[in-house]
């Protein structure tokens, strides 16, 4: 993709697309059903209802079937294997995840696998089992690399931070490839923000420094050692207040995982908007698959809390800022 | 190459930059409204009258050139099987004229254009805009129409 290349038809695509997301109202008038079979049949009424789902507990297939035809479109749109590669990576690391962990607890993993990565869920599961990892593209060297320390330390933990640093890594690069300044802003955010999460949730569960330096995924602008001395410090908000992400540290830091979570999301959704008032560049289409991703979040939180009867204010509480 | 430079070349070749340059402009531009006019009704056919309208704007400046290169060969009486003779200053008098609709006809036709493209994508998003989406990309097209009017008056002005 070149630097001033322009994609008109994708983008005027992907702006047609935009009036089928779900909007904010929408997602509100969900957490408001009376129950989860109401909350179902909203969804229902919009794209995700082209899944047709008897049991409310299936809902996650309405959800992964939309988003894997978005994914999809997206690819139709711009055909260019290193864009896709881009936002379709974390999902084979996810499956290789599953499939890993699958292998070490003997639990089938089969309802976790996620659709939409670069690889299909069968092959990836194939090629695994086989240890077949030549064929696996981009991800073999780190699954070897991953099953490897398992046998050695047989601590899960290892799996899940080689294989998202291995993510990082390969998103990077791909960014780089493709070489649009956008793209790479939002892959350093992504990693910073990342980072920030792993930070705060090691610190609240009180766990070790250590752990901190291992899960630090690369790419992002905030480096090791500063993460290191928020860490350390009493007030890593203190630390972190001047860099780059000060703002959202400064007012979500210290109101507790959740809150930041939420926030992280909020962030990143925040710096995709700007993409609205672009017309002939890619970052729409960027936007586009981010308020996809984010909406699917939305919707498996609406749904799993209606499931649990969690009360509609938290809920509500905990929908994602929505791109519409 | 003496003789290359000559009142008749000169007129000729102004006329022929105004339709080439203006002509470049409008196709690029008729070209990027085009894709994003298509990018939108791959999603919903039914707005195909609407963008097709503002599709069509970025295409002025190509008939701009082309009537001041008409006008040129009237003038130097090419169509009428007798050409003029015209000395060098005459010649690139002509020339100069022909000059603001070539350059603003190239960029306002690509301006124009990606102008159209957002306008389409404003109809994609929101059907009952198409008149606001129209309004943005005629605006640009008060510049193209400026540079005509320039290079129409001028060529009015040469005495032959």
């Amino acid at each position: 993709m070149a630097k001033n290349k322009i994609y008109p038809f994708a983008v005027a695509s992907v702006r047609a697309m935009e009036n089928k997301l779900l909007t904010k109202q929408k997602l509100m008038q969900m957490a408001e059903a009376k129950n989860a079979e109401e909350a179902l049949r909203l969804l229902a009424d919009t794209d995700y209802g082209k899944t047709q789902v008897r049991d409310v507990h299936d809902f996650e297939e309405m959800i992964q079937n939309n988003l894997e035809e978005s994914y999809e479109s997206i690819q139709k749109l711009i055909p260019n294997e290193t864009f896709m590669n881009i936002f379709l990576f974390k999902n084979d690391y996810h499956n290789i995840k599953v499939l890993i962990k699958e292998e070490i607890s003997d639990v089938s993993g089969r309802k976790f696998m996620v659709k939409g990565g670069t690889l299909p869920i069968e092959d990836i599961r194939r090629h695994f089992r086989e240890r077949n990892y030549s064929e696996l593209p981009y991800i073999g060297r780190s699954v070897e690399e991953a099953i490897d320390v398992y046998a050695k330390t047989k601590n899960g933990r290892y799996v899940d931070t080689i294989l998202d640093k291995a993510c990082f890594r390969n998103m990077t690069a791909a960014a780089k490839k493709l070489g649009n300044e956008f793209v790479i802003k939002y892959i350093r955010r992504l990693a910073d923000v990342t980072n920030l999460k792993t930070l705060l949730r090691i610190r609240e569960t009180r766990r070790s420094e250590q752990e901190l330096l291992e899960s630090i995924v690369p790419g992002g602008d905030l480096d090791t050692e500063m993460l290191l001395r928020a860490f350390k410090s009493d007030s890593a908000t203190a630390v972190l207040k001047d860099t780059a992400h000060g703002v959202l540290c400064e007012s979500y830091m210290d109101q507790g995982f959740t809150v930041f979570e939420k926030a992280c999301d909020d962030y990143l959704m925040d710096f995709v908007k700007d993409a609205k008032y672009k017309t002939l560049t890619p970052e729409p289409v960027v936007a586009y698959i981010l308020a996809k991703e984010t909406e699917a979040k939305c919707v498996r939180i609406i749904m799993t809390c209606k499931l649990h009867d969690i009360d509609e204010e938290t809920i509500k509480e905990r929908v994602r800022e929505a791109y519409v | 190459m003496s003789n290359l430079i000559s009142g008749e070349f000169l007129a000729l070749l102004g006329g022929a930059l105004a339709a080439l340059f203006a002509g470049i402009g409008s196709a690029k531009g008729v070209g990027i409204a085009g894709e994003a006019a298509a990018g939108v009704v791959s999603e919903d056919p039914n707005k195909f009258g609407q963008v097709l309208l503002l599709q069509a704007l970025p295409g002025t400046q190509g008939i701009y050139g082309l009537l001041i290169a008409f006008i040129v060969m009237v003038k130097v009486g090419l169509l009428s099987g007798s050409m003029a003779e015209l000395s060098v200053v005459q010649g690139a008098s002509i020339f100069a004229a022909c000059m603001p609709i070539a350059f603003v006809g190239l960029i306002s036709g690509i301006s124009q254009g990606k102008a159209a493209a957002a306008g389409v994508m404003l109809v994609g998003k929101k059907p009952s805009e198409l008149a606001k989406g129209m309004l943005f990309a005629a605006m640009v097209e008060t510049y193209a129409v400026l540079a005509l009017l320039v290079s129409f008056l001028m060529l009015n002005g040469i005495q032959i």
